[in-house]
């Protein structure tokens, strides 16, 4: 038999080793000297896999909202203002301008909503997951409460 | 025995539900920890050891599936930590390779030319054989690189062909 073999013939028969009689004794003398520690009676759940992945999709999606509605307020905006579009407008100026306008504020509102929605869900997302944790839902709920009230300051404006 | 709920328990302050659960597996436990110690004295209180670090870091366990490993990781540590605190390892007598395989029958005389080996191939021979650890695991124990990890078991294997013999005749 070669050392190896032998090394695991022994690693088995330690594994079985009886123990001594005593041991539940000794093991509950030690733990009798430790003091149980001060934790709160209900643990802490962690957070679970998909939550970082969620709110960072939800916050991507509010960013992507505000970026595309600036775009789109972009587009608008020269039709408005620029004397081009105005001389190109001449012959229904008032109608045009109005038309335009309603088009805006439409998008506007729709683009603040699922905004609001997004948050809402970003929000409850957070309320759920960091229910134990209150110093962290705290500190998600203002980031979030920022960035939803910049949000749709830059939306509606 | 329903490790999750007992886990549970030992995490809410239970000292009973971490001594059943211990208790439980005592003969693995046991074995391992006299591997190391050899003797009974010294393994009985590396238990002791494990058992307080259990309790105080309980609740850093996620998987309660996962104890008893934890639990035995935990006590080759502090097995490992306390061989290393221990002074009173003799140096490798002269003519050992000649006296060892006249103890051939005794049962530990292979565990005693184990621990005559320096030790970091010691740590590495226990870790691989007798706490069934992998490269990669004995690697992350000990903070060196697997290569590392092969070539002292490697050095320490050959030191025991060396010691008691190319083929080794323990139950001759």
């Amino acid at each position: 038999m070669n050392i190896e073999e032998r090394l695991r013939e022994d690693a088995a028969r330690f594994a079985s080793m009886p123990a001594p009689g005593y041991l539940r004794q000794h093991l509950k003398a030690a733990l009798d000297a430790v003091p149980v520690p001060h934790r709160s009676s209900r643990a802490v759940r962690p957070v679970r896999k998909w939550f970082v992945p969620a709110v960072a999709v939800l916050t991507l999606a509010m960013a992507a909202l505000i970026l595309s509605a600036g775009v789109d307020t972009g587009q608008y905006m020269p039709l408005l203002t620029s004397s081009q579009s105005q001389d190109r407008a001449v012959y229904a100026p008032e109608q045009s301008e109005a038309m335009v306008q309603g088009l805006s504020w439409d998008h506007n509102w729709k683009a603040a909503a699922i905004f609001g929605g997004l948050a809402v869900a970003a929000g409850a997302l957070c309320l759920v997951e960091l229910k134990g944790r209150p110093r962290l839902l705290v500190l998600a709920l203002s980031a979030l409460a920022l960035l939803t009230a910049s949000g749709l300051l830059l939306l509606l404006r | 025995m329903d490790v999750r709920k007992q886990v549970a328990l030992a995490k809410a302050g239970d000292k009973e539900a971490l001594l059943d659960l211990v208790m439980a597996r005592q003969q693995e436990f046991y074995g391992l920890s006299y591997v190391y110690m050899r003797n009974e004295q010294d393994a009985a209180d590396v238990l002791q050891d494990m058992m307080v670090i259990l309790f105080t870091r309980i609740h850093t366990l996620k998987k309660a599936s996962a104890f008893y490993s934890w639990a035995k990781q935990i006590l080759v540590r502090c097995c490992l930590s306390r061989l290393r605190t221990n002074k009173r390892w003799q140096p490798i007598p002269e003519g050992y390779e000649q006296t060892t395989h006249m103890r051939a029958d005794t049962g530990l005389d292979l565990l005693n030319a184990v621990h005559r080996l320096p030790a970091s191939q010691r740590d590495v021979i226990l870790l691989y054989y007798y706490s069934d650890k992998t490269f990669e695991e004995i690697s992350a124990i000990m903070q060196c690189p697997v290569g590392t990890v092969k070539s002292r078991l490697h050095q320490g294997l050959k030191k025991l062909r060396g010691w008691l013999g190319n083929e080794y005749r323990g139950e001759a």
